[in-house]
């Protein structure tokens, strides 16, 4: 991520992911407020909702999703370095990033993935199946059409 | 027109601007579910207003946050509107951990409770929105000639709301739009007659505004404050139609930036069912519209719709009284009359004042009769062409173009638009109603070939950045027909076709027939002019009704057709 463009596009894909993710989920809109913040900082209006997003059923299933973004935590701190080189950072438009990063989100999911391992193959393919989903959500939220968004002005960007 | 240039408009108007995701920044957004008050969504920045981040709100009551008599008066607005309605002021309250003095306004829409809170603005706004709008519509209300009426209230609502710029904006028949009148600061350029190009508001934003009435975008380089989460309870997108705080287009608030305009207000002017316009409020700075002003522009502008509506329903029915007339003397004269399709060429200047044209010409046996500003006889091969291309059975065909059916302009003689009402369309059998060219200087509002351009970066299309007046001259086109002409020429048509019909060649047997049982026969038409008449109310009508209701009559005709052709049988 090597350009302030590609950094808008990054924050809209996933703050997009985050709603829904947390839509699916029931979790907490913590990390879709951060990005919220990210977004109204660099003056962007977020990509609307598409489809619907509904509740995901089983245990096994919501932990597959919650890989995912855990998962992302870890490619966010490479991501904060090249934020940070753009300009970016805590309190300038890269919230999300710096706490995403410093989270233990991926540590906790290990362990629970762990406990996991001692169930059922049931649970266990219910978990990839959830992760694939939300595989899947990531990919069409970072494949948007992004032609319309309108450049901000050079003061608004920072 | 380019293929980008296309995909750019069709982006425009297939964008979902009422699912934005987010709000302006000037308020706050707590949506709720009944009957708990369980708070579903925030805007982002609701910390600002109760002192609590979104995921210390959201899933908890509301009532931990505001106060019991503030959801009280919430309850009672909630109570007295209908889901989908406007948003309601409900109360103006001290809220959060600070007391910050705000407006409160609620709607109802897809089961949630949606309430918009903006920090209270001193000063203006502070008198009853009633009073206001009272004193508003008393200097409106009479004798005033119809751009008299549009220039008033302009006025009004600038003195209202200290906008640099207001103006009446109508939309045309082709949905582009013109500035019929304007009141200004001296130093604003003037855009008083100059017309837009119908992509300027997009086919979406015309259905929203009929419903939501008035918009403020109070800074329109504000940065939108999401909606955390932006799904309603089922999951789908949240709708934000009825949100005054809804964050609108990125490409609208570019528009506004193109044209120097750095805070707007509109207010729908709703007539028949139909958009008929805008009240349309420019400024070059920020500027804050109160709730209270607000409120009274909107109880002004459903005033003025209400009076616009009055005024296009006059009109309307003085056409149709003319009509009418028209009808009934015609059906006296060919009752009359031993064979009516003889004596129809006699009536064309009668025929002429049925509906508004500048000539008419019958097309019956192979002749053509001429009265008025017609084209010369030498297009009636060129007009039947057209016909039998364009006509669907039964029903009027109408063009406001002369290149649908003359080979040139020059060709067609000084007329432009035809209304066609079909009486034997197998035999060539037509009635037209000409309206002559109108060569029209037209302005727009930069050009209007280019309503889209590219921007610095030369990649992405954005709205056109000048809006000089650019002048076009439209030739070949006559004043449109409206929905009221057409109607008009419909039952004159069916009127026409039941005499046209009776006379076929044996029309002294039918003469005979016809002095047996008169009343009979009057008493038959004035039941089917009745059914004529409910039909008019059925202009809404789903198009699978419509269909069906169209096989049902053209049943009844073919019926009607046979008895008489029997009856002919018989009487011979």
């Amino acid at each position: 991520m090597d350009t302030v463009d590609a950094y808008r596009r990054y924050l809209l894909g996933m703050h997009r992911f985050a709603v829904d993710y947390e839509c699916a989920t029931g979790a907490l809109p913590r990390r879709s407020a951060w990005l919220a913040g990210d977004l109204a900082a660099l003056s962007l209006p977020p990509l609307p909702a598409e489809g619907r997003c509904v509740p995901v059923a089983g245990h096994a299933a919501r932990l597959g999703w919650h890989y995912v973004m855990a998962g992302s935590s870890l490619g966010a701190r490479r991501l904060l370095r090249d934020a940070r080189r753009l300009g970016f950072g805590p309190g300038r438009g890269a919230d999300f990033l710096a706490r995403h990063a410093e989270g233990g989100d991926w540590d906790a999911l290990l362990a629970q993935l762990r406990e996991q391992e001692a169930g059922d193959d049931a649970r266990r393919a219910g978990a990839v199946a959830g992760a694939r989903d939300a595989f899947a959500l990531v990919y069409t939220c970072f494949e948007r059409d992004f032609d319309r968004i309108p450049m901000p002005l050079p003061e608004d960007c920072r | 027109m380019n293929p980008e240039l296309e995909r750019a408009l069709q982006a425009c108007a297939s964008e979902p601007i009422h699912l934005s995701g987010a709000i302006q920044p000037h308020g706050y957004l707590v949506s709720c579910r009944l009957p708990d008050w369980t708070i579903t969504n925030v805007s982002a920045n609701v910390e600002e207003l109760t002192g609590a981040a979104p995921e210390a709100m959201l899933r908890r009551s509301l009532r931990e946050f505001i106060t019991d008599d503030v959801i009280q008066a919430i309850a009672e607005t909630i109570g007295f509107s209908d889901p989908g309605a406007p948003a309601q002021r409900a109360a103006v309250a001290n809220i959060g951990p600070s007391a910050k003095l705000c407006e409160v306004s609620v709607h109802a829409a897809e089961g949630l409770v949606h309430i918009e809170i903006e920090p209270h603005v001193h000063g203006a706004g502070d008198r009853s929105p009633t009073l206001v709008a009272q004193a508003m519509i008393a200097r409106i209300a009479q004798g005033l000639d119809e751009a008299g009426f549009h220039e008033r209230v302009a006025e009004q609502v600038r003195k209202l709301t200290g906008y640099d710029r207001v103006m009446v904006y109508r939309f045309r028949h082709d949905d582009s739009g013109e500035v019929v009148a304007e009141s200004r600061e001296p130093d604003m350029p003037s855009y008083l007659g100059l017309r837009y190009p119908a992509s300027d508001i997009p086919p979406q934003a015309r259905r929203l505004y009929l419903h939501s009435r008035i918009r403020v975008i109070p800074d329109a380089r504000y940065r939108p404050v999401p909606i955390l989460p932006d799904r309603n309870p089922g999951g789908g997108p949240l709708d934000l139609s009825q949100l005054s705080l809804r964050s609108v287009s990125p490409v609208h608030l570019e528009y506004l930036a193109n044209m120097g305009v750095a805070a707007s207000m509109s207010i729908s002017i709703v007539a028949g069912g139909r958009l008929w316009g805008l009240i349309a409020c420019h400024h070059r700075t920020p500027r804050p519209v109160p709730a209270g002003i607000r409120a009274a522009a909107d109880l002004f502008g459903l005033f003025v719709s209400m009076r616009v509506a009055a005024r296009e329903q006059q009109e309307a029915a003085r056409l149709e009284e003319e009509a009418r007339g028209v009808r009934d003397t015609l059906a006296q004269r060919l009752s009359a009359a031993s064979d009516p399709r003889l004596a129809l060429p006699a009536e064309l200047e009668l025929l002429q004042r049925a509906v508004p044209a500048d000539g008419v010409v019958l097309l019956q046996s192979g002749h053509w009769h001429a009265a008025g500003r017609c084209p010369p006889p030498e297009r009636m091969p060129d007009l039947l062409a057209w016909l039998r291309r364009a006509a669907t059975p039964g029903a009027p065909v109408a063009t406001d173009r002369c290149d649908d059916w003359s080979p040139g302009r020059e060709a067609a003689g000084g007329v432009a638009g035809v209304l066609a009402l079909p009486l034997d369309p197998a035999r060539d059998e037509w009635l037209l109603f000409f309206r002559r060219e109108q060569v029209e200087e037209v302005r727009w509002a930069g050009r209007p070939d280019q309503p889209m351009e590219l921007g610095d970066d030369g990649q992405r299309l954005g709205p056109r950045r000048s809006f000089e007046a650019w002048t076009e001259t439209v030739r070949g086109t006559s004043a449109p027909w409206s929905d009221a002409d057409l109607r008009i020429a419909s039952r004159l048509g069916l009127a026409l076709r039941e005499f046209h019909q009776r006379g076929g060649g044996q029309a002294e047997a039918r003469e005979l027939r016809g002095r047996r049982n008169p009343l009979d026969v009057r008493g038959h038409r004035e039941r089917l002019l009745r059914l004529s008449e409910l039909l008019d109310s059925l202009v809404h009508v789903d198009p699978d009704t419509a269909s069906a209701l169209a096989e049902r009559i053209a049943q009844l005709e073919d019926e009607l057709r046979q008895l008489i052709t029997s009856g002919d049988a018989v009487a011979e």
